[in-house]
């Protein structure tokens, strides 16, 4: 588990595909990652897991863009954003992505860059496999602004 | 009637909500707690191949994927009648004493930390991780570190640190490497000074202070219930194995049975406001959703696990035990902010088996799998860090699922959750308050249990919000407060 702090060599860059294959859309960012060509300097990380875990396999990274489904956008529409630290959560027992990384900073480790990839889902995901048609049309873009993103 | 909702919003069918009624007097009538439920599950699983069970049920709870992982390899294991090697039985047990620390110390410090290591004056602005990386800096940084090297033990076996692909049925996938054994031999080391430290800290920072053993000893927080937890032949709390032992609310022993047989001694009642089944033993039948001797309502988690032992598995975990009876001078103990504590001990009973594992000559053996007979049934059972977890599986004559069945942790723990949610939320409003305290307070009540509402749930705004909602008696919303 790389530990980070300014002076080491830091690894270039990381896509993180965060989902669940078993619940239909929820798996978007699984095929998005299926779409990339393999690039140097780039790896490419399948994740079951977000917060304090994620964020610990993160240290080490100069860039990460993290992609995701997001019920909250409209189902297909496709949103890059810098992840930032979100209100308090008190009532779940794993802390978000965002503020793992806030308190490594605050903790002094060196700590990547990170963007997000949302990819608009339905609210409700049930269990199963393959993608709806609205967010199986959201492919090309995603697969698009990842590829720039990668470029930047 | 007024109505405050705190509403923990998830991607999920269905929400956890807990809803607090209030009557015209301004008195709580009522609390209840709705938690989701994974429907549709057992209809996509039925058909598939039996071997893809511990990576399937593995990816409904991104937080605890390594209970499911296991709970299902256990249930497969039974049903294929095999007998798992023990170079493979030590892997297993190795990667979940790590996981079990993993998980405890990040609780323990970073969420239910600022219940426990800020005192209760810091205000609301503080009262956060950040505010506790404020306060303990060192532990804070020493605290990430160990966790990333616990999380490397995960990954030296499991193959993955952030979901584990390693347990087959009858086994493991591989042999560990001996370079391996030795890396989680000096990694253990770090873990359990790490425990050492932080039971310093507990007794020098936090039991001293008079409000925390307040809390600890409030009534309102006194739940008396039935516990269930796995012990090993010696009693002692077992997290990967072992009989599953129940305790009355006095303490006698009601049964100590195999994880099947134990399954049976658990019925399943359904009330119309919630998806959740609120599990009850049957010895006792359904009395309704209040604690109490003769109500079948038990309790699992850390508290539950200690209740239900006679002693702790290692030795610096059995010290700590000790303290911790002696303080409260009866068991079981009853006091549901006790969990934090509990959970303490369990952490440093994890990192010393870890440490105790890594030693064995046994760990590297090259016998890894064992022979698969028939498919049948199997019941698969461990202790998730928020308690007991079954997987049951009915397999065809194919190898394929014909019937699953999961009970998870914060399902057994749905009814005790209520009802402790429901006293505090008592206690509180007839004191008069009706405001962020009573919110926090609830939530402490309600954190205690480390409880998961959110299998699967992992999407990127990365907060599930809390609000609560106060109404008047006619359904005018008044005040809307979020964590």
């Amino acid at each position: 588990m790389p530990m980070g702090t300014c002076s080491e060599g830091l690894r270039a860059k990381a896509v993180v595909a965060l989902g669940n294959p078993d619940r239909v859309d929820d798996g978007v960012a699984l095929r998005v990652l299926s779409l990339l060509s393999p690039a140097q300097g780039v790896e490419f990380l399948p994740s079951l897991k977000t917060g304090m875990d994620l964020a610990l396999s993160l240290l080490g990274y100069e860039k990460v863009l993290v992609v995701d489904a997001d019920p909250a956008l409209p189902p297909g529409e496709v949103r890059l954003v810098p992840l930032a630290a979100g209100a308090r959560r008190t009532f779940v027992h794993g802390l978000g992505l965002a503020e793992s990384l806030e308190l490594l900073r605050g903790a002094g480790f060196a700590v990547p860059e990170v963007w997000a990839l949302a990819i608009g889902v339905p609210r409700v995901l049930p269990f199963g496999r393959g993608l709806s048609p609205e967010v199986e049309g959201a492919l090309p873009k995603a697969k698009e602004v990842v590829e720039a993103w990668l470029r930047s | 009637m007024r109505r405050i909702t705190i509403d923990p919003i998830t991607r999920l069918e269905g929400h956890g909500k807990i809803l607090i009624y209030l009557d015209e007097e301004g008195k709580l009538r009522d609390a209840i707690l709705q938690v989701p439920e994974l429907r549709g599950f057992e209809a996509f699983v039925r058909g598939r191949r039996a071997e893809e069970m511990p990576q399937i049920t593995e990816r409904i709870c991104g937080v605890c994927p390594e209970a499911h992982h296991l709970a299902s390899a256990k249930a497969l294991d039974a049903a294929f009648g095999a007998e798992v090697p023990q170079p493979a039985r030590l892997q297993r047990e190795l990667f979940y004493n790590a996981y079990i620390f993993s998980d405890h110390l990040l609780h323990l410090v970073f969420l239910g930390g600022p219940d426990l290591l800020l005192p209760e004056d810091v205000g609301k602005a503080e009262r956060n991780v950040l505010g506790v990386l404020q306060r303990f800096p060192e532990l804070g940084r020493q605290v990430i570190e160990v966790r990333a090297q616990a999380q490397r033990i995960l990954a030296l076996i499991g193959g993955k640190a952030i979901h584990p692909v390693f347990a087959l049925p009858g086994g493991v996938a591989r042999p560990l490497p001996k370079e391996a054994q030795t890396e989680i031999a000096a990694i253990a080391a770090r873990l359990v000074e790490l425990g050492k430290t932080m039971i310093g800290v507990f007794h020098e920072e936090i039991l001293p202070r008079p409000e925390y053993q307040s809390l600890l000893l409030a009534e309102e927080a006194w739940l008396p219930t039935h516990y269930m937890g796995l012990v090993d032949g010696s009693l002692a709390p077992n997290f990967y194995d072992g009989q599953v032992r129940v305790v009355s609310a006095q303490g006698a022993e009601l049964f100590r049975l195999p994880g099947d047989q134990a399954l049976g001694r658990i019925g399943e009642h359904w009330e119309p406001w919630t998806y959740v089944k609120f599990p009850y033993l049957r010895d006792f039948g359904w009395k309704g959703l209040r604690a109490g001797p003769d109500s079948g309502i038990y309790r699992v988690g850390p508290l539950a696990r200690l209740n239900v032992a006679e002693r702790m598995a290692t030795p610096l975990a059995q010290e700590e035990y000790e303290r911790f009876l002696d303080f409260f001078g009866e068991k079981p103990v009853h006091a549901t902010f006790a969990y934090h504590w509990a959970r303490l001990i369990e952490m440093v009973q994890a990192a010393e088996t870890v440490a105790l594992l890594a030693k064995d000559p046994a760990l590297t053996g090259t016998e890894v799998r064992g022979k698969l007979g028939r498919p049948g049934e199997g019941v698969g059972v461990v202790e998730a860090a928020r308690g007991t977890l079954f997987h049951h599986y009915v397999l065809s004559p194919e190898g394929l699922v014909e019937r699953a069945n999961l009970i998870v942790a914060t399902t057994h723990n749905a009814p005790g959750i209520g009802l402790s949610v429901k006293e505090m939320a008592r206690a509180l409003v007839e004191k008069g308050k009706l405001d962020e305290a009573l919110l926090n307070r609830v939530e402490m009540a309600f954190r205690a249990y480390d409880p998961c509402l959110a299998c699967a749930t992992h999407f990127l705004p990365g907060g599930i919000p809390v609000a609560v909602e106060v109404y008047d008696a006619h359904g005018n919303l008044l005040r809307r407060l979020e964590g």
